[in-house]
């Protein structure tokens, strides 16, 4: 009993923080499609444009799944199967594109691939714009393709070594083993997969504002678009509430198939081989493609630099770029630190005491929650959730002056569902023999907790804490739809100084993204292993 | 020993707690003893090439301390009304700067500004104010027409000046080298398409001037131009020589910026006529005092001033355009400008109530315009990818039903 009523109170603060900055603000856009009624559903889906973009936003979401897994899934078999030189090393660098901001993405993307950048140059003949539907596409690829080369490696790596030596001596053709045994292993993992860069396309916002231009939109630029350009906040209420509809059914989706555990068991399948420099040459091109456009980055960086040493304390700290930035050139920098620390903060309390809460009960109760308590949040898009806390806490007099905590909570709102999930897996590795051997030599709940299953959490509570991190520093929707200038984050000066994108300081401020999510990725690579999946 | 690295983190996480928040109350004691402080909106290059600081001078005018008059520097005048908007509730703002004659009606609906007769309104250019808000919910503070301003070399012989016809803009070797503002979000970009409606017509109730449609245009000129989201994005790329970007939509003054500066007169403007006569939308500017702003008293002062001798005197060489204050003369670089008595305003054909009641769809039908091009399709064929989308999806759709 008595347990029960702390399990309560732990859950308490994260529902109260849901309550005011989730479920109240959503509550609200859904209240405003209701009110639209008939008539005003009608006349948006009825609009020219929608089905334009909506028609958009499912097509390119596909052929970014397709792009992803055409070179994703040949280089998680190359590091599953084959054994290239320094395989752990461009393992590592497969992965880490994946934590790399959109805005960072996008700058160095477009200084690669535009006509007047760096291949423009090289190559006369160069027509390729990254401003137009392939340029999406390609943009989108090389961000996934980290997700399904991590994902399918480890179903690709711990698939049964006795199958093939079975299926060799019965005689079976490549394919035929192909079809019957690896397909089947690796289905599951693959359909995560690709849901989950189906989710990530469907949803994409700073890509495609930019590089859309205007011509391209998917329904979260729309709802930007309408609700803070336009201000018909109807319009953009009612396809907030149908984007929604579509991210639940995706992640239903993937709950449901998520039923296979894939071990991460690497090197089960190479140790018969030597290393070999063919796979290595194809993931290194593999690798340089992914990481291009951070290359791109760095070049100016150093090229700026190397121009004028002098530049970079000039550039951060002589405030020539203040008013134009909206805040100091180093406060960016202290914003961006201060939003990612009180994010991961927050995300590894709150989601400790959520698996505090879950230990007291024994029940399942919390776990059965977790559709409301993170599914929904996932499901909802950064700018649906800025969107519904400005028509809701927007209203206040105080919102102005207390932005940053609504910037917080936005963000927050992105992080907790990987924070939470980082921890309950630490959690589900728990002894369960041993809480109850510390129970019985008399220990009390609240000290077993202490002593026994929190340091096995410990490196739950890093990964949360860095992911959270991460996730923090690179957003850029939430934050953008928000902000007011003097908390601007490096995410938004990037793109504030896009237009003058070979210039040193938006490269120095991406590269110093950049080498923030290199640091978060080593560390958390440390302490256990990146999960990629929800 | 085991928590002594978290413990650490959590140290380490609470000093960077307090850093922001010191900064914050930094900001807050300025906001508090800022009794006689001003917040300004406005866009980015106003009065900034080669640079008048007119915050500095309105402190000295008014015998504030330095640094009292606070300007935030926005993306174009668009950006100045979004974020008045979404600061209704609680102003920040208490003079907003660049909100123009084709988005007055916006910040009308809005209703983020409150009319203010400045002292001296009779000594500005007649026409300026009833053209812009004959009720002073802003105060006209320069003037100019939206024209199209090109490289000259770009253009050696392809465009004859003295008879450029709008339709002659769709023709390849034009287009693909021009560059348009989003209307959405940029004054002179929204000048732009007004101009186009104002010569094609409308059946609003704009009469056409010339043969074709103002939709139709714009879906040709989609291809191949460039959409720039503010003017000052639009002109690093019309400095970007590998861009190829040598024509953009700007002001019937812009050519006189380099000739004043460094006698460059490499540039031109140009105007769309029609039988020898050259058309062009005039801009007015404005700026007007923020509803409920916090420092309505020292806002008006500073209206007051803007329209003052000593700050019109710098409209020409610093913001290159037209002073609103009548007597002030052009110096002689201006030569490199279109003359402005050669040119026929196209506003009287948009009255402003027109342009109230009909700017919302205007502006999506240019959405669609703009997003369709003549192609339709996504830069591709547009057929082919739906198809192979849907034979890709069903399979695996039909699959994952007989599975469950």
């Amino acid at each position: 009993m008595r347990n029960s009523k702390w399990a309560v109170i732990a859950i308490l603060p994260l529902l109260f923080f849901l309550a005011i900055f989730f479920y109240w603000p959503l509550f609200r856009i859904i209240q405003i499609t209701i009110q639209a009624g008939y008539n005003g559903w009608k006349q948006t889906f009825s609009s020219r444009l929608f089905p334009r973009f909506f028609i958009f936003t499912i097509i390119q979401s596909i052929l970014t799944v397709i792009g992803s897994l055409l070179v994703g899934l040949p280089a998680g078999y190359l590091l599953a199967r084959t054994k290239p030189y320094a395989r752990q090393f461009l393992r590592a660098a497969i992965t880490v594109p994946f934590l790399f901001p959109p805005l960072v993405i996008l700058i160095g993307f477009v200084v690669l691939f535009e006509p007047s950048g760096l291949l423009g140059q090289l190559i006369p003949s160069w027509h390729f714009t990254p401003f137009s539907f392939w340029g999406i596409i390609l943009a989108h690829t090389l961000y996934n393709i980290s997700i399904v080369a991590r994902i399918s490696e480890g179903a690709f790596s711990s698939e049964p070594e006795d199958y093939h030596i079975l299926a060799d001596t019965l005689g079976a053709s490549w394919w035929m083993k192909f079809r019957s045994i690896t397909l089947p292993h690796i289905k599951p993992a693959l359909e995560s997969a690709v849901l989950l860069v189906f989710l990530y396309a469907f949803n994409s916002f700073a890509i495609v504002l930019i590089l859309g231009e205007v011509r391209l939109q998917t329904i979260e630029v729309m709802i930007y678009n309408q609700s803070r350009i336009r201000f018909n906040i109807q319009g953009a209420a009612i396809l907030a509430v149908f984007q929604l509809l579509v991210n639940m059914v995706i992640i239903f989706l993937y709950t449901t198939r998520r039923t296979y555990q894939t071990g991460d068991d690497s090197g089960q399948r190479v140790s018969r081989s030597e290393s070999s420099l063919l796979p290595t040459i194809i993931l290194g091109i593999i690798i340089l493609l992914t990481w291009s456009p951070v290359l791109m980055v760095f070049r100016y960086s150093i090229l700026g630099l190397l121009a004028a040493p002098d530049q970079f304390t000039s550039q951060l700290f002589s405030g020539q770029f203040d008013r134009y930035l909206g805040t100091s050139s180093t406060r960016v920098l202290l914003n961006t630190l201060f939003f990612g620390l009180t994010v991961s903060s927050i995300a590894v309390i709150l989601s400790t005491l959520s698996v505090l809460s879950s230990y007291l009960t024994r029940s399942q109760l919390v776990e059965k929650l977790s559709i409301p308590l993170t599914l929904l949040p996932m499901g909802t898009s950064a700018i649906t959730i800025s969107f519904a806390i400005l028509q809701t806490h927007g209203q206040f007099t105080f919102f102005s002056d207390i932005v940053f905590i609504y910037i917080i909570a936005a963000q927050l709102i992105a992080a907790l569902p990987f924070a939470s999930r980082a921890l309950f897996s630490s959690w589900q590795r728990v002894p369960k023999d041993l809480i109850l051997v510390s129970q019985t030599l008399g220990e009390n709940s609240l000290s077993t907790f202490r002593k026994v299953v929190l340091p096995y959490l410990k490196s739950g509570l890093f990964i949360a804490f860095l992911f959270s991190f991460a996730i923090s520093i690179g957003e850029f929707g939430a934050t953008y739809y928000l902000v007011r200038n003097q908390w601007t984050t490096l995410s938004l000066a990037i793109n504030k100084l896009f237009a003058s994108r070979t210039a040193l300081l938006p490269n120095l401020y991406a590269s110093i993204l950049v080498l923030f999510s290199l640091l978060v990725f080593w560390i958390i690579e440390r302490f256990g292993s990146l999960e990629l999946r929800l | 020993m085991k928590y002594r690295r978290l413990i650490l983190i959590l140290i380490i996480t609470m000093m960077l707690f307090l850093q922001p928040s010191s900064m914050m109350r930094n900001e807050n004691s300025i906001k508090q003893n800022a009794d006689s402080a001003l917040t300004i909106y406005t866009y980015e290059s106003l009065l900034a090439d080669p640079g008048y600081a007119y915050d500095r001078a309105f402190e000295q005018y008014a015998g504030l301390p330095n640094g009292s008059v606070n300007v935030v520097l926005l993306d174009d005048a668009g950006s100045i009304l979004t974020k008045a908007v979404s600061e209704k509730a609680d102003p920040v703002a208490d003079v907003l700067i660049g909100i123009d004659n084709a988005l007055v009606s916006q910040a009308r609906q809005q209703d983020i500004l409150t009319p203010y007769q400045p002292k001296e309104a009779d000594k500005l250019v007649s026409g300026l104010v009833d053209g812009l808000a004959s009720d002073y919910l802003l105060t006209p503070y320069d003037y100019g027409a939206i024209a199209l301003w090109y490289l000259k070399q770009a253009f050696n012989s392809s465009i004859d000046t003295s008879s450029l016809k709008l339709n002659d803009l769709l023709q390849n070797e034009v287009r693909n080298q021009l560059i348009v503002e989003n209307p959405n979000l940029s004054s002179p970009g929204l000048g732009f398409l007004l101009s186009t409606i104002a010569m094609f017509g409308d059946n609003a109730g704009v009469d056409s001037m010339i043969q074709g449609g103002w939709r139709d245009f714009w879906r040709q000129l989609s291809d191949g131009t460039k959409l720039s989201p503010s003017w000052g994005d639009a002109i690093s790329l019309l400095y970007t020589k590998e861009a190829k970007r040598s024509m953009m939509v700007s002001y019937s003054t812009s050519p006189a910026y380099g000739a004043c500066l460094y006698n460059d007169t490499s540039t031109a403007a140009v105007l769309p006529t029609i039988n020898g006569t050259q058309y062009g939308w005039q801009q007015i500017e404005g700026l007007g005092v923020v509803k409920n702003a916090p420092h309505e008293a020292l806002a008006k002062e500073f209206i007051d001033w803007f329209i003052s001798e000593e700050l019109q005197s710098q409209i020409h060489l610093n913001q290159w355009m037209y002073p609103a204050r009548a007597g002030i003369t052009a110096p002689d670089c201006y030569d490199a400008a279109i003359d402005p008595s050669t040119i026929t305003p196209l506003n009287d054909r948009i009255p402003q109530n027109l342009l109230a009641n009909n700017l919302t769809s205007w502006l999506d039908d240019w959405e669609v315009a703009w997003t369709e091009g003549t192609s339709g399709s996504f830069g591709l064929p547009f057929d082919t990818v739906g198809i192979f989308a849907t034979l890709i999806l069903i399979p695996v759709l039909l699959r994952r039903k007989k599975e469950i």
